[in-house]
């Protein structure tokens, strides 16, 4: 029997479903509700694939294959039809991907993570996680504004988590080790980078790239790096064995810092624009004669340069921070160094410059007061740990553990590995397109399984339902209900444990959201 | 809406409401259900109706010993007991009020009259029980009594044409009457050894028992005893009248019928003594005695009952009737539906016998299709080729199964086919079987037709005794053994997959075709599964052949097809009309039009899954092909007539929350789509509707019918785009907070005119005091309080009220 899918053919044997068949042949059908080895279900809709020749469209899951068929899996009307299907499901799901302190943090770091992973003495971790997202955090976390803390949840309870001294924890746990860790860089481009300046703008664009594949070098007119931080704030507030530590990193990482030569003067920009790949003004507020001598555009003000792909008017030479715009915030110079060095390395690698991608992103927006009380209700409700806060002294670990049981865990577990999020993100799904009139409240339950079950985040698959059924637990989950009500649930309203009693992880790895997820994740 | 549909809770929380803990549960009782019903998982459904009737619900301790002590799991416990609606999961009052709120009864006010029965029984907001625990309020989809909407039914008496402001009187009537109360169809209808003077035929099927026609029965059996007539009191299978019910036929042996409509039980005596005379002289002249002392001494003279006669032979009845072709409903008003003599008298089980001793399943097959007949559950598909490919399926094992799930609110075709024709349904699936060769059949009746599933049970034990079904049929070795299975409150399950789901014992969540049922069908085996109205359309066909039948009709719908005719017609009832007819020769020939000087405004077909016709377009005669180019079906053969004082908006809403509510939740389109379609209409009738509603309704409306598995999805939203096809400036007047019909609640105020006389009749009625007492001076409502139930405007006696604009 043969048929052609996505204008491959492929022989096949009667009897299969067009999703088997179109894997066979390396095309990928998306769907929710269908995981190999388990009945189909042909609930989610995600999987419709057009047969032309019948002139509609099908469910690949449940589809049979015939002899001679033509089936498209991706077209316009496709992709228009899953996109709706997805605004639908989003329209009925209740929870955030990320924290709002992730959202609200300038370099996007992902916070409860880190939180869970002090609380479970992984320290290691917490800083591979800190260190992929965030540079120098060391120095970073004694002067971040932490707008993460303005957002945090807790604040609504009580006062919110110390996330900057908990961070900060992290990272001087990690410089005081023997060993501090080096995070993995992308394969190297081969491409250089010359940076015009090491203040916290230059060393950051430094690590961003390094971390992207592609090595710098990093010119500084002062016989120090960092030194107008320094200058400012003396070394009861930076000490430096924490500045020393953050360069022994991106000494690793092979980037190159030459202090005392003052580029425009010792170095032209010509030159620079010859020897390097690309070039990096960093160089903070300067006087516009400085600007001049240097050969870049800009005003009074600063350097005038692309707010969004960081391009001054010189092609191949880029700025942010304090260059373009004085006292800009040092949380802030970090974010434009994480967004300038992520179209840096676009334009290098050839691609377009489209800037830091953002993922798709569920919002469950205020909460309703009972909800506040429910996620609270999952943390411990002791009053801020704040030892560290106002000096400059660290957390202690065992003051940083006991902080870290304060924090409500507003992410998504799942947030890595959630179809729903991944396919909205592919098909540009809006989160708005048919809101509904009243949103559900949000409830979690957390067994003591491990498993942590947000019902809010279901999209009513049942694959659930079918692990445990096929695993023969007693008292598996069922669908209870009907219509927009219908819910999945352990059956008989027992608990989770009494539902989970051997399946526990294997539901969690058949969900395709988050509403079922390792809780310590 | 909101209150009914499947409960949400999972049994967990069974014991709020409840007096005794379920420490206390006697769970014995589960032990001997199971073991009279058995432990297997298609005896869940069954299961589980035996333990409600026993505990009033399915108390959540109950439910763990079921799964103890048979082979079901908790998954499938807790999954199909939430699913189905007739399922309680906490404790209901002593009485269950049913309002029906189907289409009919819809139109006629069915959400005022729950919110009376709420108000009058003081049920909290969020409760369904009163104080007491004496009374459960509850919404039913349909209850099948169209034409006497709104409809009401408390335990098992129904009561109709109930107008709100008699909520008070008829809770009474209910706990007066409760004491002497019969059974629903107490077999009555005994016949003296004597030789009878004639027949008193009166039916008794669900709709005609909820118009009266119980009492008048009674009362018939009482007084023919009382006065010495030896009459035969006939129960017979519904004439569809159900515009006069209760409709009572003397028939006398000299071959002279009279009719009378609408009779109320004071009348029985003297109808009795005008037709017969009563055996004794001496009776005789007592009669005449009591007659006239009678007359003498009461004040109220008596109206004769000449006022109700219909003639047969002319008038109004003969409109009604004379313009339908009766083949399914063959004999109807003569045939008793209890008596197999009377059917096979009347040329019963002769299509059978013809099949079974002298042709062959192909001739049979070949005759059906010649015929033309096509489903009538609503989809239309060709009946013989069905049955050709269930019978070219190879496999042992195959099923017929009748489907009896009629779930279309607004539709009654199949109860009365079940209650009046069960033999013919019954002649009709065996020869089903006989052609695809199926020695194992169901007919899955749906909750809320207990008569229907008694009469049908009744009539499968008598067959069984006389050899028409069984092991060795007729003497000719076919043999096919047949169950009743009861649905248990789920619109979804008329789909095929899903009702066989059902039969199974499972959720009734529909699957992917193919393959068909003819394929793979109830447990994987070919399975013929037609509906009722299909079945008892075969014997006629066999009796007379394809080509009699096909000569009704038109060039692809042949033969004739029943119609529910209700909503807003002089004359509704249940019709049988050949194929072709159109909407306006339905409504206005048969119908007698709409009433009171109103205009007909559209006439909705095929109920939620279907559209309307437009008056405008009312020409348009009733085929497949010809109903669906303007947008409507002919569907299970719902017919509701609008008049201008409907809102077609309200209408949508209307459907819309049915098959919301109705959805199995399993295809996303249609679990959040038509949730989401409905929030933008409900805004619509409340003055809330948003620039773009409309687009983001068509929007829906595409994605939901593309994206859903059934026909139940796939339709849903039909009646919103065929509404605003014809009548979007309504919609938009909606979207500007006007509702042009003055029916949407929220949109409408009530106000008193010039004319009152102040007669204070509106202030003594009204529920919640806001019409101040103010004797001989106009009155004035409250519009704070008001609640819009209409109660004032129903009792005005000089029409001083009115419904304006807000």
């Amino acid at each position: 029997m043969k048929l052609t899918i996505d204008n491959k053919e492929i022989e096949c044997e009667e009897g299969i479903s067009l999703m088997e068949a179109a894997r066979r042949i390396g095309i990928e059908v998306p769907a929710l509700c269908y995981r190999e080895g388990y009945d189909h279900f042909t609930s989610c809709m995600m999987c419709m694939v057009k047969d032309t020749k019948a002139g509609k469209n099908v469910p690949a899951c449940s589809a049979r294959a015939a002899d001679g068929m033509v089936v498209e899996t991706q077209n316009d009307e496709i992709r228009a039809f899953r996109k709706s299907t997805l605004e639908l499901l989003l329209s009925d799901h209740l929870g955030d991907c990320e924290a709002p302190c992730q959202r609200l943090c300038g370099v996007h770091n992902e916070v409860p993570q880190i939180i869970r992973d002090i609380m479970a003495g992984q320290m290691g971790t917490a800083v591979a996680h800190l260190r992929s997202d965030m540079a120098l955090p060391a120095v970073l976390e004694r002067f971040c504004n932490a707008p993460c803390e303005k957002g945090c949840r807790r604040g609504l309870v009580d006062e919110s988590v110390s996330i900057r001294a908990l961070m900060r924890h992290a990272a001087e746990w990690d410089l005081q080790n023997a060993e501090p860790y080096v995070p993995p860089c992308a394969p190297s481009s081969g491409k250089r980078v010359a940076i015009i300046g090491a203040g916290m703008t230059g060393l950051s664009t430094a690590y961003y790239l390094a971390l992207m594949g592609h090595s710098s070098v990093v010119f500084e007119r002062q016989p120090r790096v960092l030194p107008r931080l320094r200058d400012e704030n003396g070394t009861e507030v930076l000490p430096d064995w924490v500045v020393e530590g953050e360069l022994r990193l991106l000494n690793r990482l092979g980037v190159e810092i030459r202090t005392g030569i003052k580029a425009g003067s010792d170095i032209s920009m010509a030159d620079l624009r010859r020897q390097f790949s690309a070039v990096v003004v960093a160089c903070g507020a300067v006087p516009v004669e400085d600007l001049e001598l240097l050969g870049v555009p800009g005003t009074a003000k600063g350097i005038i340069a692309d707010a969004g792909t960081s391009q001054t008017k010189i092609d191949g030479v880029f700025s942010a921070g304090n260059a373009v715009k004085r006292d800009t915030p040092i949380l802030r110079t970090v974010q434009q160094a994480k967004a300038m060095a992520t179209c840096i390395s676009q334009r290098l690698n050839g691609k377009q410059i489209v800037g830091i991608y953002e993922m798709y992103n569920h919002m469950m927006g205020r909460l309703q007061p009972e909800e506040l009380k429910e996620f609270a209700s999952h943390a411990s409700p002791i009053p801020r740990v704040r030892s560290a806060d106002a000096g400059h002294v660290s957390f202690a670990k065992e003051a940083a553990v006991l902080e870290t049981g304060r924090c409500m865990h507003c992410d998504c577990r799942a947030n890595h590995d959630c179809d729903l999020r991944t396919y909205s993100d592919q098909y540009g799904a809006v989160q708005s397109a048919y809101k509904g009139e009243q949103r559900a409240t949000y409830v979690q339950m957390n067994g003591g399984t491990g498993v942590l079950f947000e019902p809010g985040k279901c999209v009513k698959c049942g694959l659930c339902v079918r692990v445990t059924s096929k695993d023969g637990e007693k008292f598996g989950f069922t669908f209870v209900g009907r219509g927009f009500e219908v819910k999945a649930a352990i059956s008989l309203g027992k608990s989770l444990e009494e539902g989970l009693e051997k399946s526990g992880s294997k539901v969690v790895e058949a969900c395709p959201t988050g509403a079922l997820a390792n809780a310590e994740e | 809406m909101s209150e009914s549909g499947a409960s949400t809770c999972s049994g967990g929380c069974g014991g709020k409401t409840s007096s005794r803990s379920p420490a206390e549960l006697d769970l014995a009782p589960v032990e001997a259900i199971v073991a009279s019903i058995g432990r297997r998982p298609e005896d869940l459904i069954p299961l589980l109706q035996a333990m409600q009737k026993h505990y009033n619900y399915l108390p959540k301790p109950a439910l763990e010993r079921l799964c103890q002590i048979t082979d079901i799991t908790p998954d499938v416990v807790d999954g199909v007991s939430t699913f189905y609606s007739q399922f309680r999961h906490h404790p209901v009052g002593k009485h269950v009020i049913r309002t029906c709120t189907g289409t009919a009864c819809h139109v006629s006010g069915a959400n005022i009259l729950h919110d009376t029965f709420r108000q009058h029984l003081k049920i909290k907001p969020g409760e369904h029980t009163d104080g007491e625990g004496e009374f459960t309020v509850e919404e039913v989809a349909c209850l099948g009594c169209c034409m006497l909407a709104p409809v009401a039914q408390i335990d098992d008496v129904i009561y109709g044409q109930i107008e709100t402001w008699k909520v008070p009187d008829l809770i009474e009537d209910f706990r007066a009457s409760e004491k002497t109360r019969v059974s629903a169809d107490a077999n009555g209808g005994k016949l003296s050894a004597r030789d009878t003077v004639g027949e008193v035929r009166i039916c008794l099927c669900s709709s005609c028992v909820a118009g009266g026609s119980r009492k008048v029965y009674d009362e018939v059996m009482r007084q023919s005893e009382k006065l010495d007539i030896p009459v035969k009191v006939k129960d017979v299978g519904c004439t569809g009248i159900s515009y006069d019910i209760p409709l009572v036929e003397f028939h006398l042996y000299n071959d002279n019928r009279y009719r009378y409509g609408k009779v109320d039980p004071v009348d029985v005596r003297d109808l009795l003594l005008r037709h017969f005379r009563p055996i004794s002289w001496w009776k005789r002249a007592g009669a005449r005695l009591f007659h006239t002392l009678e007359t003498f001494f009461t004040d109220e003279s008596w109206v004769p009952p000449t006022r109700y006669s219909q003639d047969v032979r002319h008038g109004v009845e003969k409109a009604y009737t004379g313009a339908q072709v009766r083949l399914v409903t063959e004999h109807a008003g003569t045939l008793d539906p209890r008596s197999i003599d009377d059917y096979i008298q009347h040329d019963g089980f002769k299509a059978l016998e013809s099949v079974l001793k002298q042709r062959k399943f192909e001739d049979v097959i070949a005759e059906v299709k010649s015929s033309g007949l096509r489903g009538r559950g609503g989809a239309g598909f060709p009946t013989g080729m069905k049955w050709e490919m269930t019978r070219a399926t190879p496999n042992d094992v195959k099923y017929v199964i009748c489907n009896g799930d009629e779930g279309d609110p607004g539709a009654f075709m199949d109860r009365m086919i079940l209650e009046s024709f069960p033999y013919r349904v019954l002649e009709g699936m065996v020869i089903a079987a006989f052609a695809v060769g199926a020695h194992e059949g169901f007919l899955y009746i749906r909750a809320e037709y207990p008569l229907a599933t008694k009469r049908i049970r009744e009539a499968i034990r008598v067959c069984e005794e006389r050899g028409l079904l069984g092991e060795n049929i007729m003497g000719t070795g076919f043999k096919l053994k047949l169950k009743v299975v009861e649905g248990a409150g789920a619109f979804v399950c008329g789909e095929e997959t899903a009702l066989m789901s059902a039969i199974e014992g499972g959720r009734g969540m529909p699957r992917f075709r193919p393959p068909f049922p003819a394929q793979s069908g109830l447990w994987g085996k070919p399975t013929c599964i037609n509906n009722v109205e299909t079945f008892a359309s075969i014997p006629w066909i066999i009796r007379n052949g394809a080509k009699a039948f096909a000569a009704y009709g038109t060039e692809k719908s042949k033969g004739t097809k029943t119609f529910a005719l209700a909503g807003k017609v002089r004359r509704g009832g249940l019709i049988e009309v050949p194929m072709g007819m159109t909407i306006n020769e339905i409504v206005n020939d048969i119908g007698g039009g709409v009433p009171e000087g109103r205009k007909l405004k559209a006439v909705l077909m095929g109920g939620p899954s279907g559209g309307c016709v437009p008056a405008h377009l009312a020409h348009t005669p009733v085929d497949y092909e010809a109903l669906k180019s303007v947008g409507a079906i002919i569907g299970s053969g719902g017919m509701v007539v609008l008049d201008d004082t409907d809102c077609i908006v309200d209408i949508a809403r209307y459907f819309l929350s049915f098959t919301q509510d109705e959805s199995c939740g399993k295809c996303t389109h249609c679990r959040i789509g038509t949730k989401r379609m409905k929030e933008v209409l409900d805004r619509l009738c409340c003055g809330k509707g948003r620039k773009g509603d409309l687009e983001l309704l068509e929007t829906l409306s595409t994605i939901t019918i593309e994206g859903s598995l059934c026909g139940l999805g796939k339709t849903a939203p039909n009646p919103v785009l065929s509404s605003l096809r014809y009548y979007r400036a309504e919609y938009e007047a909606h979207v500007q907070g006007k509702c042009p019909a003055r029916r949407c609640k929220n949109l409408v105020q009530y106000f008193i005119t010039d004319t009152c006389f102040g007669c204070t009749r509106c202030s003594q009625m009204c529920p919640t005091d806001s019409i101040p007492m103010n004797p001989y001076h106009h009155h004035v409502i409250e519009e704070s309080t008001c609640t819009r139930c209409d109660i004032c405007l129903q009792v005005c006696p000089v029409n001083a009220i009115e419904k304006i604009p807000m």
